[in-house]
């Protein structure tokens, strides 16, 4: 247990970034299923790589509507509420 | 359009809830919270802005489709969403064109935070990192650690 638990720390930022092999990867997961410790610093390391990124603009108003037209194709899914503000629907 | 849900003051956890509710609107107000940050972070990725705008589409609807693969115990729905915005873009770069994404082709910095570049919006892994700057993957995985260090106390 110690041992994963180090390497989970080891690879910590990079697990954060998404930038393991996937054997690493698993093996952490394997991990993070068992320590609510190693989940704490997961989470705190992946809030601070999720901040390095800065809003910008919006994606353009297509992107929602193909997004909704896409939702609504889905009969599993749909319930046929629309985003506010949306004036597609 | 009137939300069946009040989803304007809700936490992410609450409204994806309601995504996997169906609720249409609930996924309406995520997007508007987060695709400005994933579209940021796509449009980093990769050069073009329609690229980078499908890939937003792309990980909405998956977002749709699979509400409960977010686990809130591993960060908040922001950083779910990044990762899956690089692990689409990646997929994408490798069927379009079997290269390094965008941002690893530009001149890289070997500093901790050039490394962290690297990891975040050049899509690359550690051994990738490690292959083009002529370190161990271990080094590389030590400057990551520095870098969000660094990120975190700034």
């Amino acid at each position: 247990m110690s041992r994963a638990h180090d390497q989970v720390r080891r690879n910590l930022a990079a697990y954060a970034l998404g930038a393991l092999e996937d054997s690493e990867r698993e093996a952490i997961e394997q991990h993070l299923v068992v320590c609510a410790e190693c989940r704490q610093a997961v989470a705190r390391a992946r809030d601070t790589v999720a901040a390095l990124v800065e809003p910008d603009d919006p994606p353009p108003p297509e992107v929602w509507e193909r997004v909704t037209r896409a939702i609504r194709a889905d009969p599993q899914q749909s319930s046929g509420e629309g985003k506010a503000g949306d004036g597609n629907g | 359009m009137i939300a069946l849900h009040p989803v304007g003051g809700a936490r992410d956890e609450e409204l994806l809830e309601h995504v996997a509710a169906g609720c249409e609107a609930a996924l309406g107000e995520l997007y508007d919270r987060h695709a400005g940050s994933v579209f940021s972070f796509t449009k980093r990725m990769v050069p073009d802005a329609g690229a980078a705008a499908d890939i937003v589409e792309e990980v909405f609807l998956e977002l749709w489709e699979a509400p409960h693969a977010f686990d809130g115990r591993l960060g908040g729905l922001r950083s779910h969403l990044l990762l899956l915005a690089r692990r689409v873009t990646l997929v994408r770069l490798r069927r379009d064109r079997p290269v390094a994404a965008a941002g690893a082709s530009e001149l890289p910095s070997s500093s901790d935070l050039g490394v962290l570049e690297m990891a975040l919006f050049g899509g690359s892994t550690c051994r990738q990192i490690a292959d083009l700057l002529g370190i161990t993957e271990r080094e590389v995985k030590r400057r990551l650690r520095r870098g969000l260090q660094r990120v975190r106390s700034a």
